[in-house]
């Protein structure tokens, strides 16, 4: 329902930030993140940026594949494929 | 083989084996979000799962649960009122009872469209002659642009500038559909950027009643079967709880500060949704304190109607009970250049999707 | 519900499925004759000994300048390019404006200007034209038609019916990269964007083409409004094509804004792209004399011809396949 891209946060001027979207620059109100800073990675929906984005997100996203697998695996009794 | 495509492999095979201890049962998992559908048809996922495992689509289409009435409320402000509407793309050419935003806009409507609040504070302030009204629509993403625009209205004094709300919070719906006995949900793969402002937590009393997993994901396909990876796990272990494989874009509290937006100039009332008729408590209205900035007090507008065209089968698509596949007007009377229905409308309908993107 | 066209939609101007019915069903059954009938991006007229390439198009677009052009450059080379799509080498182009008054005169200076150097990148001359001002507000600064006559080559043709299952579609290069860079300049957007249009005249490319190739390409278009998902939908009579998401050519910087923006990036538009169906043999050939062209160094292979006529096709990352149908009109930046 909601379509948001991530960028990083490369000006930042009270609520009123410049975030770099795949080399576009987009201008962004980042009122709903108060505490974001210059070098943020956020994820943009309609002009406003809703949520920072950790720097280990892709990681963690690897991370939640793996537990889901070892969580799956222990369903079925054993280790193996 | 790309990383990605390693990934999709592991986990389809993954949700073949757990369905597998499921035999005998069919399974309705609901994707809440337009986005999904999208993602689902997009990829061909639909193509790829298990038999017993069925992927049928929710209410998260804001374009496709909004009233034709509604519609035709907007259509009226901007012929016979003179109001200067301003809306997402999504909207435009949505069908009212008896026209679109776009019919209304040939007719002499004046409609802009926009891709954020912000060009229609723009318009309101550069053409203070003007009678601004901003559509809007759409669940707890969508709401905080739109509540962050009539707070600036309101700092600036821009009397010319309103919104006209139609916006909706997602968990009444949700329980709504849980509730019914004809729909029968096994689990729900709940949209990541309603979770990103409401976070996980905001599904805990709805998953603890009902006791159906409830997994928030992102919209990348393998995000998705992630998604039901895990439902189909919570299924076999007996363990229905609410989790996010959204990594921790998605918080356990949400978005406080989105949330004390909404908050501060929103509160709920009942609403109409498309299709699926008035939930108690789902909608969204602005506060008695900026009543001077909603355009259904300014203009004093009663309720949207609602008149479903013959023949189509929307409602039952928006709640899951039948396929855009099972309506008769589908890909015949009603194709995306001719919509009947709001399914079809927007690019994120289910019949859009299934239109657009049906299996080759 | 069958809607009758009763006034014209903007949709109607898209590119999309809409203009293919007003088309069909408005303009060829009042205006056809066989030139028409043929719907090529240019009518093959049989003069003497040698065969006459004809077209002409209409320009409208908001900025008149855009980065990487202006309105000047986008009408001789969109002309040029219908010419080029047909094999045929531009001869001579007719220049028609309508001007809204009030147009600053350095604008004006600047879209002549550039309607001049691009005619001559493009060896071509304006030879006649016509000017008339209107009112303000009705027009947009400036719209301009241009016509243009080429001469075809000698024993070569090009069109939809020598597709066969097999050939392969080659393009020059990224894919809309003037829809999204028009789009970042457009009020109300807030995003600066350093993609720049491709606008450009193709002619000298695809006659590097045809020299190393001659008659195993088959097919030529160029796909400007409705982007590729238009014109491979239109190419789509006899054959059907298959596409790899994996391997479409896009700027990283064209993919961010489509997804920002809501847009498929096969439907936004491009001016400086040549779609060639080439017999599988001459396919190295092709990109070989491409990427010798300095509009044509990021030549690939777009996708492949097959049996399954009419149906655009292509494979997504995680080993489905969906349907590319022609879009609607041209697409809206969406939030959903």
């Amino acid at each position: 329902m909601c379509l948001a891209v991530a960028g990083k946060v490369i000006q930042l001027e009270e609520h009123n930030a410049v975030v770099a979207i795949e080399g576009n620059q987009v201008e962004v109100t980042a009122i709903l993140i108060p505490e974001v800073k210059v070098g943020d990675h956020v994820l943009v929906h309609a002009g406003f940026a809703i949520t920072i984005i950790s720097k280990d997100d892709h990681d963690a996203q690897c991370e939640l594949l793996r537990e889901a697998e070892a969580k799956a695996q222990a369903l079925f009794g054993d280790k193996g494929q | 083989m790309t990383t990605e495509q390693n990934e999709s492999q592991r986990l389809i095979a993954l949700i073949g084996k757990l369905s597998e201890k499921l035999p005998g049962r069919h399974m309705k998992v609901m994707e809440v979000c337009g986005t999904h559908t999208v993602t689902a048809q997009r990829s061909g996922l639909h193509s790829i799962l298990p038999e017993n495992l069925r992927l049928v689509s929710g209410p998260g289409c804001p374009v496709c649960v909004t009233p034709a009435g509604y519609i035709e409320q907007a259509v009226e402000l901007t012929l016979s009122r003179g109001a200067h509407i301003v809306t997402y793309g999504d909207m435009l050419r949505v069908p009212g009872l008896t026209m679109s935003l776009e019919d209304a806009r040939r007719q002499g409507g004046k409609i802009t469209v926009a891709y954020s609040v912000h060009a229609a504070l723009k318009l309101a302030r550069e053409n203070p002659q003007e009678k601004v009204v901003f559509l809007g629509i759409g669940f707890e993403t969508t709401t905080p642009p739109s509540a962050y625009a009539v707070k600036v209205a309101h700092e600036e004094a821009l009397t010319n500038f309103m919104v006209f709300s139609a916006h909706k919070i997602m968990i009444p719906a949700m329980e709504a559909l849980l509730a019914d006995p004809n729909l029968a949900i096994d689990g729900y793969l709940a949209p990541g950027h309603v979770s990103v402002i409401i976070g996980t937590d905001a599904y805990k009393a709805m998953t603890e009643r009902y006791r159906r997993p409830c997994v928030v994901a992102g919209f990348e396909a393998n995000q998705m079967l992630l998604g039901l990876v895990r439902i189909l796990s919570q299924i076999i272990s007996g363990s229905p709880a609410v989790e996010s494989v959204y990594a921790d874009r998605v918080k356990a509290q949400g978005n406080i500060a989105a949330q004390g937006l909404i908050d501060e100039i929103f509160t709920t009332a009942d609403s109409r949704w498309r299709g699926v008729g008035v939930i108690p408590g789902s909608g969204l209205v602005l506060r008695e304190a900026f009543s001077k900035y909603d355009a259904k007090q300014v203009f004093d507008l009663p309720d949207p109607q609602e008149k479903e065209p013959a023949g189509c089968l929307c409602a039952n698509v928006i709640k899951g009970i039948d396929l855009p596949t099972d309506c008769p007007l589908f890909g015949k009377a009603c194709t995306p250049n001719n919509p009947v229905g709001a399914c079809m409308v927007s690019r994120e309908g289910t019949c859009s999707a299934y239109f657009k993107y049906r299996k080759a | 519900m069958t809607e009758q066209i009763d006034t014209i939609k903007l949709a109607h101007g898209g590119g999309g499925s809409l203009m293919q019915e007003l088309i069909q069903k408005e303009i060829i059954p009042v205006l056809g004759g066989t030139g028409l009938n043929g719907l090529a991006d240019s009518a093959r007229l049989d003069v003497g000994a040698g065969a006459l390439a004809f077209t002409t198009d209409s320009f409208v677009v908001k900025p008149v300048i855009f980065p990487g052009g202006d309105i000047g450059r986008l009408a001789v080379a969109g002309t040029v390019n219908d010419l080029a799509a047909r094999g045929a080498k531009p001869l001579a182009l007719s220049l028609a404006m309508i001007i809204e008054e009030g147009l600053p005169m350095a604008t004006f200076r600047q879209i002549l200007a550039s309607v001049a150097s691009t005619a001559r990148e493009a060896g071509v001359e304006i030879v006649t034209g016509d000017t008339k001002v209107v009112e303000k507000g009705e027009a947009e600064g400036v719209f301009l038609t241009t016509s243009g006559i080429g001469q075809m080559r000698a024993g070569l043709d090009f069109g939809p019916e020598r597709i066969e299952p097999g050939d392969v579609v080659i393009v020059n290069g990224t894919l809309g990269d003037h829809g999204i860079a028009v789009m970042s300049v457009r009020e109300g957007l807030r995003f600066v964007s350093p993609v720049k249009s491709d606008v450009a005249p193709l002619a000298g490319m695809v006659d590097a083409v045809l020299d190393a190739c001659g008659d195993a390409v088959k097919c030529m278009t160029d796909p400007t409004r409705g982007g590729v998902a238009s014109n491979l939908n239109e190419m789509a009579q006899k054959v059907g094509y298959v596409l790899d998401e994996q391997t479409i050519p896009v700027r990283p910087e064209v993919r961010g804004a489509c997804e920002m923006l809501g847009l498929d990036v096969l439907t936004v538009a491009n001016e400086g792209k040549m779609l060639m169906v080439v017999a599988p043999e001459a396919v190295d050939k092709a990109i070989e004399a491409l990427k010798g062209h300095p509009l044509g160094r990021n030549a690939v292979v777009l996708g492949v011809a097959d049996g399954q006529a009419k149906r655009v096709r292509i494979k997504t990352s995680i080993g489905g396949e969906r349907i590319i149908d022609t879009p609607y009109g041209e697409e809206l930046p969406r939030i959903c």
